[in-house]
């Protein structure tokens, strides 16, 4: 049993080098750039703040993919976040509903 | 049962057993599940109450987005130092672990420092925690998070200093991949701040 689990994180996929990290860290930036410019780009109207949640959800997706090594650790751990991020999102939705703001 | 109290009786068996190894990153993704859902709580009151001003200041008049947008950037590069001091670890290159561990430690107090220049003139402007419903949950989210952040640094430096002194063994390479964890925790917080909190907002 323990043996399995010890055994399961490298999955075969190969992990990333410092260049990958530096070419991941710069995608970030130029993200991040390009939401700050978003921001003021007032004629996007309903459209501005998606893509800017978008741009978020990308941003978070890649420094947990590939800085928290999710993509490359125990299925477990995954599923333990994402048990995590379905609580945020279900207490963000209740404490907006239950205040009428929604 | 045994096991365990064999192991908590001597420090280097926890650190370098493999399944007390994955033991402790689960407690640790356990940790940030749990805080997943304490900031989304923060981030959902600031919501609710990002319009009640009370005749105080709005985010729109206060917020200086440039400003943020480079606090934002040292934090994310941030966790590449972290990731690259991992790699470091890693590859057993105990120069570049501290370097990067420095690095880390450097560019979340530069975000620190921002954070508390970006209150001081926010108060200085009339919005103090008890100004209004928007400054007291403002306050309370984005203080929490620099909170976290200076545990973190805190953290880095302990494991800075862990290893000039030598007490960073080889085997103990899960600190620095547990503190790694929380530090890249930090930053996706503050990817979620950033958007919710300050670039919807203006």
């Amino acid at each position: 049993m323990a043996e399995t689990v010890v055994h399961e994180p490298h999955q075969h996929r190969k992990h990333p080098t410092p260049r990958d990290y530096w070419v991941i860290a710069f995608i970030l930036g130029v993200i991040t750039a390009a939401e700050v410019a978003l921001s003021y780009m007032d004629f996007l109207g309903f459209g501005g703040p998606v893509l800017l949640i978008i741009m978020a959800i990308a941003k978070f997706a890649i420094v947990a993919l590939w800085f928290m090594h999710l993509r490359f650790d125990l299925a477990v751990y995954s599923r333990l976040f994402v048990v995590g991020i379905i609580g945020a999102i279900s207490m963000f939705l209740v404490v907006l509903a239950t205040f009428a703001a929604l | 049962m045994t096991d365990l109290v064999t192991a908590e009786g001597h420090g280097e068996h926890i650190s370098t057993h493999p399944d007390m190894n994955v033991v402790r990153k689960t407690a640790m993704w356990v940790f940030l599940g749990s805080e997943c859902i304490f900031f989304g709580s923060l981030i959902a009151t600031f919501l609710l109450y990002r319009t009640e001003t009370r005749g105080g200041p709005t985010a729109k008049e206060l917020f200086d987005i440039p400003f943020t947008s480079a606090s934002s950037f040292i934090l994310l590069m941030s966790s590449l130092t972290m990731v690259l001091a991992h790699n470091a670890r890693e590859r057993r290159d105990p120069r570049q672990l501290r370097i990067w561990l420095l690095a880390t430690a450097l560019l979340g107090s530069t975000f620190l420092a921002g954070q508390a220049f970006e209150f001081t003139e926010f108060a200085h402007e009339g919005l103090k925690l008890t100004t209004s419903p928007f400054a007291s949950s403002f306050y309370v989210a984005t203080g929490f998070h620099g909170a976290h952040v200076a545990v973190g640094v805190l953290m880095l430096l302990a494991l800075l200093f862990m290893s000039m002194s030598g007490r960073l063994r080889t085997g103990e390479g899960m600190n620095v991949e547990l503190v790694g964890l929380y530090w890249h925790f930090v930053d996706v917080v503050w990817i979620v701040i950033f958007t919710v909190v300050y670039l919807l907002q203006v």
